[in-house]
């Protein structure tokens, strides 16, 4: 089930009720476990086997590691559950794609092969929780965490429903022990966690779905728009990935803190950035530092000669591309993505911009304005290979762009749409110091002003939705 | 006060403001639009309702004394909805035009839809008595459910339309529609490949639906007690249409004989246009709906059925 659906808003308050019905902590996780159990095979029963072998896998695992010294075996214990994890996700995800790809390759040398394509059905969140557990068992075989006896916690790490299908990617370090200890109710961490819920589906629903409309209106037309519609296409497009994604995030964290979790912040107002080194501390934050730690460091990260930081940096992005799914597409965009970072990385100005832009000034700097439309601008023309769909749609869509119709007129000019995302900027750009835009908002206002301004936030969720759409990263 | 308590009493209190508001706007929205797109002009006594193909065919413009309000994929409970309102406030309605064709009456797993039902509850809301929201909520509790979300932001659209021809909310509940693509060529070239038609869907089959004749029933019945003069019509199509099997032309002809023959019906299927006056293999263009309105205009309905209607048994 999705978040922005009836059948979400009838399970939430049940497994709410549930939950804090009960006292005992291990009947509490126990909830947890079966609700999302009930949360993922909601959409396909089937695929509940794997979810459960892979935490069968990684927990028995943890637990020969914690008993076995020897170096050798330890690695064979880590390498099995990078193999299970790595092999299930390469299994679904990639099969289809490796194999075309291999016969287009065999086709250049004039051999035809006629190999069988499988009908593989991709496992909603497969992407999300193969890294999710595989950062318990790094973590287990660096000794940096100990390893859990507890099967049902580690279970409920597993399968928490709230970031289950699209992230965050929690670490065990971060998420699990919060597992161990009993959680006592905070009325101000679940009205809180309402107010992230109720931002997150703004973003969802107001957004991201009205985007949507535009976006793929102009994509599957693409040959057909001038440039300035083309552009208005790509930019739209940021902000439906954005509003989509960041806001998927924002329930999963609201909702976890409904039953006393903390979880991670993914997304910092990324378009806000000043440089593309800064736009990926801000973007999908536990993805970029899960590879990071688990990918970046091990193969020597920046240490070592240019040649090592570049073929490291290319190696990231490019995986991170990868990650997104079987297309050449998402391969470009991480490669286009390594070649805006790679000059800061090598003139060490990748960690220039660290503190929040224009700090805590409303308007920014000139620099700083320009800096940040740069930047945007860089992300808009990447994000065309991202939503294209394929390499050659993304480069016509590109030079359909950068043609004498650039400044003319756009075709498509949709105003409601237009004034909903500026005013949403607005408002991400007044609360950008916070986790999410509307944290602080209202708290020190009378209390019937503040609930006429959730009132008006539901309203506008009801009156300014968009035609729903499917979450982005649903398919990753 | 313990804390869950506590929150749990603010957000039902707070969720019964958002409903208390939903409620509001419903009701202010439903005294709004049954008090404005249900109005017809004095001379319109003749009321056309249907779906696209009679949406497309009658031009008000050239038979002024109709009214044109079918609506685009309609099924006839929804038809029968109309009806009622539009007969309760304009009492001088005494003819009704109903669209009556093969696609009509065969089951259409699309009326049971999300998307169709999302599009339609919220218009239809508060014509609807406790019968029939349970007959719309028995096609797809979902989609009813997610079509009273939408109450909202139909009824904020409503209040923000302009009133256009001295009648507001046209096409929210049916209008005439005229059609400007020629597509017939295309449209028959696809018939031949057998694909999907991009106007229109084949019958997935030739089974009569039951839920779609208890509403034509209902109508027949309705206009019956008020005296008022039904005509079933079937607005022109292509021949190419007609002579394909998976239309179903014989079969709902067979029907027709068998069920409805005591009916008036007004068959303009086969009536021959020139190949510009056909917007596609189903529905006319503007220009044939020019011509077929003027028909009845200067023909009138008499004249019509006598010429034009499928034999009837008393």
């Amino acid at each position: 089930m999705i978040f922005n659906s009836l059948d979400f808003a009838v399970f939430l308050p049940i497994v709410f009720a549930l939950y804090w019905l009960v006292t005992a902590l291990r009947a509490r996780n126990l909830i947890v476990v079966i609700a999302s159990y009930v949360f993922y095979g909601w959409w396909d029963w089937r695929f509940l086997s794997l979810i459960l072998f892979s935490t069968v896998v990684d927990y028995a695992i943890g637990r020969m590691l914690s008993t076995e010294s020897a170096p050798t075996k330890r690695k064979v214990l880590l390498w099995v559950s990078i193999g299970v994890n790595l092999g299930l996700l390469g299994f679904f995800k990639y099969y289809n794609f490796f194999l075309e790809n291999f016969v287009s390759a065999f086709s250049l040398f004039g051999q035809e092969l006629n190999p069988r394509t499988l009908n593989i059905i991709l496992p909603v969140g497969i992407s999300f929780y193969t890294f999710q557990t595989l950062s318990y068992t790094i973590d287990v075989y660096r000794k940096q965490l100990e390893p859990t006896r507890d099967f049902v916690a580690f279970a409920a790490f597993v399968s928490f429903f709230p970031q289950l299908v699209a992230g965050p990617i929690e670490r065990a370090s971060n998420l699990l022990p919060q597992f161990y200890k009993v959680r006592d109710f905070n009325y101000s961490k679940a009205v809180d966690g309402l107010r992230q819920i109720l931002w997150g589906l703004i973003k969802k629903m107001v957004i991201a779905d009205n985007a949507a409309e535009v976006v793929n209106t102009i994509f599957d037309g693409s040959g057909d728009y001038s440039g300035s519609t083309l552009v208005l296409g790509a930019v739209f497009f940021a902000f439906q990935i954005y509003g989509d994604f960041s806001g998927y995030s924002d329930i999963a964290i609201g909702t976890a803190r409904l039953f006393g979790f903390d979880l991670k912040q993914n997304f910092a107002f990324p378009y806000f950035s000043r440089d593309i080194a800064e736009f990926w501390r801000r973007w999908h934050i536990s993805l970029s530092t899960w590879f990071r730690d688990y990918v970046y460091i091990p193969l020597g990260g920046s240490r070592g000669g240019n040649g090592m930081r570049i073929r490291n940096t290319f190696i990231i992005f490019i995986v991170s591309g990868f990650w997104h799914g079987a297309n050449w597409t998402f391969v470009v965009w991480g490669a286009l993505n390594a070649i805006y970072f790679l000059p800061l990385l090598l003139t060490n100005r990748n960690r220039s911009n660290m503190a929040v832009v224009a700090g805590s000034k409303f308007w920014p700097s000139v620099r700083e304005a320009l800096s940040v439309l740069g930047t945007f601008g860089a992300t808009v023309l990447a994000w065309i290979f991202f939503r294209a769909d394929n390499v050659g749609h993304a480069v016509e869509y590109i030079g359909g762009i950068f043609s004498t119709s650039l400044f003319s007129v756009p075709e498509l000019l949709p105003l409601g749409t237009c004034a909903l995302i500026v005013g949403f900027t607005i408002t991400e750009w007044i609360g950008r110091e916070h986790q999410y835009a509307i944290e602080k908002l209202g708290l020190t206002w009378h209390r019937n002003t503040r609930w006429l301004l959730y009132l008006g936030l539901v309203f506008l969720l009801i009156a300014a939705g968009g035609k729903q759409q499917d979450f982005i990263y649903f398919q990753f | 006060m313990g804390p869950i308590k506590q929150f749990s009493i603010k957000v039902s209190v707070f969720l019964a403001l958002v409903v208390a508001l939903f409620v509001l706007i419903a009701g202010v929205n439903a005294i709004y639009v049954s008090n404005t797109a249900f109005k017809l002009k004095e001379q319109q006594h003749v009321l056309v309702l249907g779906d696209s193909n009679t949406k497309c065919a009658f031009d008000e413009s050239e038979y002024p004394s109709c009214a044109n309000l079918s609506k685009a994929a309609d099924s006839y409970f929804y038809s029968y909805l109309r009806l009622k309102k539009l007969v309760a406030e304009n009492p001088g309605i005494d003819t009704l035009l109903l669209g009556f064709a093969p696609h009509n009456i065969f089951d259409n797993k699309r009326h049971r839809a999300n998307e169709y039902l999302y599009s339609r509850v919220n218009k239809y809301y508060f014509l609807m008595n406790a019968e029939e929201v349970g007959f719309m909520w028995n096609q797809n509790p979902g989609g009813a459910a997610y079509g009273a979300l939408a109450i909202v932001k139909q009824s904020l659209t409503n209040l923000a339309a302009v009133p256009k021809d001295g009648r507001a909310l046209l096409d929210a509940y049916g209008a005439y529609g005229p059609l400007d693509r020629q597509i017939l060529d295309e449209d028959v070239e696809r018939l031949h490949r057998g694909e999907g038609l991009p106007f229109f869907n084949l019958p997935d089959t030739m089974a009569v639906s039951p839920t779609a004749m208890e509403y034509f029933d209902r109508i027949v019945s309705f206009c019956d007690e008020r005296g008022i003069k039904l005509y079933l019509v079937n607005t022109p199509k292509r021949a190419e249409l007609l002579a394909y099997p998976d239309y179903g032309v014989d079969v709902f002809n067979s029907y027709y004989d068998a069920n409805y023959a005591h009916i008036d019906y007004l068959d303009f299927s086969d009536l021959p246009l020139a190949e510009e006056q056909y917007a596609d293999l189903v529905h006319v263009h503007k220009s044939g709906a020019q011509y077929f309105s003027r028909m009845f205009e200067e023909q009138g309905l008499p004249a019509l059925m006598q010429r034009y209607g499928r034999p009837t048994k008393p």
